[in-house]
Order: C-alpha cells, then sequence, then structure tokens
C-alpha cells in the first residue's frame, strides 16, 4: 500500500507550505498570527490525509518533526544543561 | 484506569478543576476519594489493601512517639514491618517462593508437582509499602513527626499521581505539601503541562514504538540472530527508561497542576560514563530509599572495602528483588552491584592509569566513548530485566554471543527478526532526536517571575500543540495495531 504522507501531492504541498511558515516564524521572529497559520494549515492537511488513508503512526511521525523544529526555540534559549 | 487512557484523560482535568473550585479544608477530601478511585479502578478489593497498610502504619507510628522506651518503640516498629512487609511478601512473592522450594524438592524427589496459590498481584504494592515504611522509619528515628490527622496520612499513602509507579516520596516532601494551602499559579500550570507533554511523548511516542521490535524478537528468541537480539536490548533499554521516565514525569505533571512538588525521579541516565553514575541517576528515589533505610543501617561504607562491597551485593540484590518476583531480576540486581563494586575498587588505578597515558577522561571524545560502552553494557544486562526466566535469558545470550554473520543477507535477516523497514528505522532516528531535545527542554522556567519572550510564547504554544497531535496519532494508532501496552513498571 503507498504511502499516503509521502506520493499524495496535496498533502506533500500542505505539509511543505505548513514547515515553511513554521521556519518563518522562528527565524524571522514574526507574529504569533503566522503561528497560528502555520499550526492550521498543517492541521487541515493532516486531517486531509487521515481521510485519504494515511497511516496514525506516518502523521504521527510528521507532526513529531514539526514538534522538534519549535522544541529549537526553546532549546536555544535555555535548555537544561 | 492507566495513565494513557481516555478515563484518565477525563479524570484529570475534572479532579484539577474540583480541586482549584473547591475551599482548602476540603481538597485533601476531594483527592482521597480521586485517589481511592483511581486505585479500585484495577480491582476494587485493592482497597482493603492499602487500608491495611495505612491504617498499621498511621497507628503503630503514632504509638511509636508516645512510647518511651525504646524496646517499645523498636518492638511498634517491628510490628509494622512485619504486616507491611508481609502483606508485600505474600501477594507479590509468595508463587516465586513456592516455585523455588519446588525446585529445590525436585532435586530430591521428581515426582514433587507444582504448587501455585491463585494470588493476585496488586498494583503499586511495592511503591506505596516502601513510601509508607520510610514514613514509619522517619518517625522511629526521630525524624519526623506522627501525622495526626487521618485524612492527610491516607492521601500521602493513596495520592493518585505517584500511587502505582513512584516517585516513591519521603514524609518531609509529600506531606507538608498536601497539608499546605496552595494558590493558583500560572507557572504551576505551565510547568505540571509541560511535564505531562514530556510524559506522554516519552510514553505513547517512543517507548511504545521501541516496544514493538523488542516484543517481536522476543517472543521467538531461537529465531533471531546475535545482532537482533542486542539490539532489542538496547532498544529495550530506550524502552523501559522512556516508559518509566514518562510515568514519573506525568506523575510530576499531574501533581504540579495542584501545586505539589514531587521528586524528580532520573536524571539523563542515559548520558552516564559509569555503573555508579547510571544507578545515581536512575530510579533516584527508589535507590535513595535503599540507601537510607538498607545501606546506611548494615553499615555502609563505614567499615571496611570487605563490608562495603557485601552491602553493595545485598542492597543491589534486593533491589532487583524487588522489581520482580524472578530470579532473573536478582540476577541483574547483583549483576549490576558486581559492576559498581569493581567499579569502585578499580577507580584510582583507573584514573592513575589514565593520568599517565594522558587521557582525559573529561575530554568530549573520551566521554562519548565511555557512554557508549556503558550503553552497551547495561543492554546487554538487560535481556535478564526483559527475559520471562533464568532459560529465556540463557537463549538470549546465547543467540547475542554465538549467532553473528555478515554481509547483506544477515542485516536482512536482522531486520525481518525485529520486523522493521526503512522507514521505520527513520522514524525511529526522529523519535529518538525528539527524546534527546526533550532533556534539554526548560520543564521548568528557570526565573518564574520573568515573563516568556513574545519567540518563546509562540514557540511554546507550537510545541504543545503539536506534541498533543504526535502523542495522540501514535496512541491511537499503536491502539489499532493492537501494540499500545501498559507502563512496564505497574508491574513492580
Amino acid at each position: 500500500m503507498e504511502n499516503v504522507v509521502l506520493t499524495n501531492p496535496v498533502v506533500v504541498i500542505g505539509f511543505i507550505i505548513s514547515m515553511a511558515l513554521c521556519i518563518f516564524a522562528y527565524v524571522k521572529k514574526a507574529h504569533i498570527a503566522v503561528t497560528v497559520i502555520s499550526i492550521a494549515i498543517f492541521v487541515i492537511t493532516a486531517t486531509y490525509s487521515l481521510l485519504k488513508g494515511a497511516d496514525l503512526y506516518d502523521v504521527g511521525t510528521v507532526s513529531v518533526v514539526f514538534f522538534i523544529i519549535n522544541l529549537l526555540p526553546l532549546w536555544k534559549n535555555g535548555g537544561d544543561k | 484506569m492507566n495513565f494513557n487512557s481516555l478515563e484518565f484523560l477525563i479524570f484529570l482535568p475534572a479532579v484539577v478543576l474540583l480541586y482549584w473550585i473547591l475551599p482548602h479544608r476540603g481538597r485533601w477530601i476531594l483527592l482521597l476519594i480521586a485517589s481511592y478511585i483511581f486505585y479500585m479502578s484495577w480491582n476494587i478489593w485493592l482497597i482493603v489493601l492499602i487500608m491495611i497498610t495505612t491504617v498499621t502504619a498511621y497507628g503503630f507510628a503514632i504509638a511509636i512517639e508516645r512510647a518511651e522506651s525504646l524496646k517499645l518503640k523498636k518492638l511498634y516498629l517491628a510490628f509494622t514491618l512485619i504486616i507491611c512487609l508481609g502483606l508485600l511478601v505474600f501477594f507479590k512473592y509468595v508463587n516465586f517462593i513456592l516455585e523455588s522450594a519446588v525446585g529445590v524438592i525436585r532435586l530430591f524427589n521428581t515426582e514433587q508437582d507444582d504448587i501455585i496459590l491463585n494470588v493476585i498481584l496488586p498494583v503499586g504494592i511495592s511503591f506505596y509499602t516502601f513510601q509508607t515504611l520510610s514514613y514509619v522509619i522517619d518517625v522511629y528515628r526521630g525524624d519526623f513527626k506522627a501525622e495526626k490527622h487521618f485524612g492527610y496520612f491516607a492521601l500521602y499513602v493513596s495520592y493518585f499521581p505517584q500511587l502505582v509507579a513512584g516517585p516513591i516520596e519521603r514524609p518531609q516532601n509529600l506531606l507538608p505539601q498536601l497539608r499546605e494551602e496552595h494558590k493558583f499559579d500560572e507557572n504551576d500550570i505551565r510547568a505540571g503541562g509541560k511535564w505531562l507533554l514530556s510524559g506522554f511523548f516519552r510514553k505513547c511516542v517512543v517507548a511504545d514504538f521501541c516496544g514493538i521490535f523488542v516484543n517481536k524478537v522476543y517472543a521467538d528468541l531461537g529465531n533471531s540472530n546475535g545482532l537482533a537480539v542486542f539490539v532489542a536490548s538496547a532498544l529495550f533499554l530506550v524502552q523501559i527508561y522512556n516508559d518509566f521516565a514518562g510515568y514519573s514525569e506525568i506523575a510530576l505533571g499531574a501533581a504540579r497542576l495542584m501545586g505539589v512538588k514531587l521528586s524528580k525521579n532520573f536524571d539523563k541516565p542515559l548520558t552516564s560514563t559509569s555503573y555508579t553514575e547510571f544507578f545515581r541517576r536512575w530510579h533516584i528515589t527508589l535507590n535513595q530509599w535503599f540507601m537510607q533505610y538498607v545501606y546506611i543501617p548494615l553499615g555502609g561504607n563505614r567499615k571496611g572495602k570487605a563490608l562495603k562491597i557485601l552491602n553493595t551485593l545485598i542492597v543491589f540484590a534486593l533491589c532487583g528483588l524487588w522489581h520482580g518476583a524472578s530470579w532473573t531480576f536478582v540476577l541483574w540486581g547483583v549483576t549490576a552491584g558486581i559492576m559498581v563494586s569493581v567499579e569502585a575498587l578499580l577507580r584510582k588505578p583507573f584514573a592513575k592509569m589514565c593520568e599517565k597515558a594522558k587521557i582525559d577522561l573529561e575530554n568530549p571524545l573520551v566521554k562519548l566513548v565511555r557512554q557508549i560502552v556503558l550503553y552497551v553494557f547495561s543492554a546487554a544486562s538487560c535481556i535478564l530485566f526483559r527475559a520471562q526466566n533464568i532459560a529465556e535469558a540463557g537463549v538470549a545470550f546465547r543467540q547475542m554471543f554465538t549467532a553473528w554473520g555478515a554481509g547483506e543477507s544477515y542485516v536482512s535477516q536482522t531486520m525481518s527478526a525485529l520486523g522493521i523497514d526503512a522507514f521505520q528505522i527513520v522514524q525511529l532516528a526522529i523519535f529518538i532526536v525528539a527524546m534527546i531535545l526533550i532533556y534539554r527542554l526548560p520543564l521548568e522556567n528557570k526565573s518564574e517571575s520573568l515573563p516568556l519572550a513574545r519567540e518563546r510564547e509562540a514557540a511554546g504554544i507550537s510545541v504543545f500543540v503539536y506534541g498533543i497531535i504526535a502523542i495522540m496519532l501514535c496512541w491511537l494508532g499503536l491502539l489499532a495495531m493492537g501494540d499500545a501496552s501498559v507502563f512496564q513498571y505497574f508491574q513492580f
């Protein structure tokens, strides 16, 4: 069975746009609205991919990648040693 | 009611909400009722056992404090130990004792049948028994005044965030906090939320994912090659660490939402460079319990090297036995005790040798090598922790040391035994990177009076949202696969 997360173009583009906004918000220290929009796009894309038959764990893995990206500012600015 | 269940996801917010609505004088009643409901959700009769322990410890602690002669104090302490430890020994070890006795009898009479009693293992009995005993012993020693309010004491024994798998709290830390009137503090909610997020991530995303591959190998050890057994054991160490640390963090988070600060139970143990350091950082509250109430009373290291080694071996053997009623756990404990003792004996000669060879033990590369070597040894000893019995452990060790090969076919045999494919290896790598970053996440605000910077606030919101999504999806995914498991340390 094909991997929806990696092969469905709508899903791939949706996750890429969401990740781009996420990274943009981090690098440019953008307004919180940018973060909120990126989250919204992620949730919509994830929902769409699940409806298209994506594996729960695969979408979970993608959300972990976003989780890691968002951990970086917290980690950088005073993480525990 | 497991922490990773829908019931708990409803139970915890409901209890926290009611806690903050109620006036201080009613809160202990709410928490006590909630704790008993939490415990009885496993088996309604467990309440009888915990009440016996509670009433015994409560009554005898007051009697110890009031007794005027040392002889009477010792007598009351002895009664408490007999009753509380007696319950623990009966419910947890009776079948182990009978099985071992039958094994000895069979050396002389091969016709001897198995003797098995139909006894349930009460969840968390090891934890709340040790916690209760620390209270009574501290009262006996004069380190703590006996609690006269039965309700607060019962709550100390049964406090639901740490009832079934710790941390094991000494009375000096927990009882005063349970009595204290807590004011609503945003920092407690924030810290509690962060601990919960980290705990559930460790359990639902990292631990249970590793468990899929560990279970596959251990279900068919005889047909798994050496590399598969080693990788499964290495993954088991990651699994059990994140499972238990995850539980402890959920406990810390749940308590913190109500203003109570429990003790940290883990301090980055997988970054240790020696066995001694590892056990200082792993299950901290249990190791401190054994130090305070077994190792030091036995004489500790005050009576010479030989006695120090003997005391160390006794403590580690008991620690192993505490984990489970099986000779594999005892063997694991004794092995750990031997490694710690050997390290203690060789520490100075080793340091001198490194100094002569101009090897800086604190050099990052040397430290990394030491961490890897320790991890390899720890992973191998994990076989004793994971195997169901000595025979199974024997099969695992035999395969690990003998069933080796090379080449592409050997690698694909290994992956087949683990049930892992290339995409799952990538998933595992991503989860482990996230786990390492969570190590460094500021779970407690260093300056709680300062507001978060705008940048960190946005990141904080994102971390929570993505973290919750990841946890829910991975948990539901595992439920669908039938692989979502209970917390491993609940069995202890």
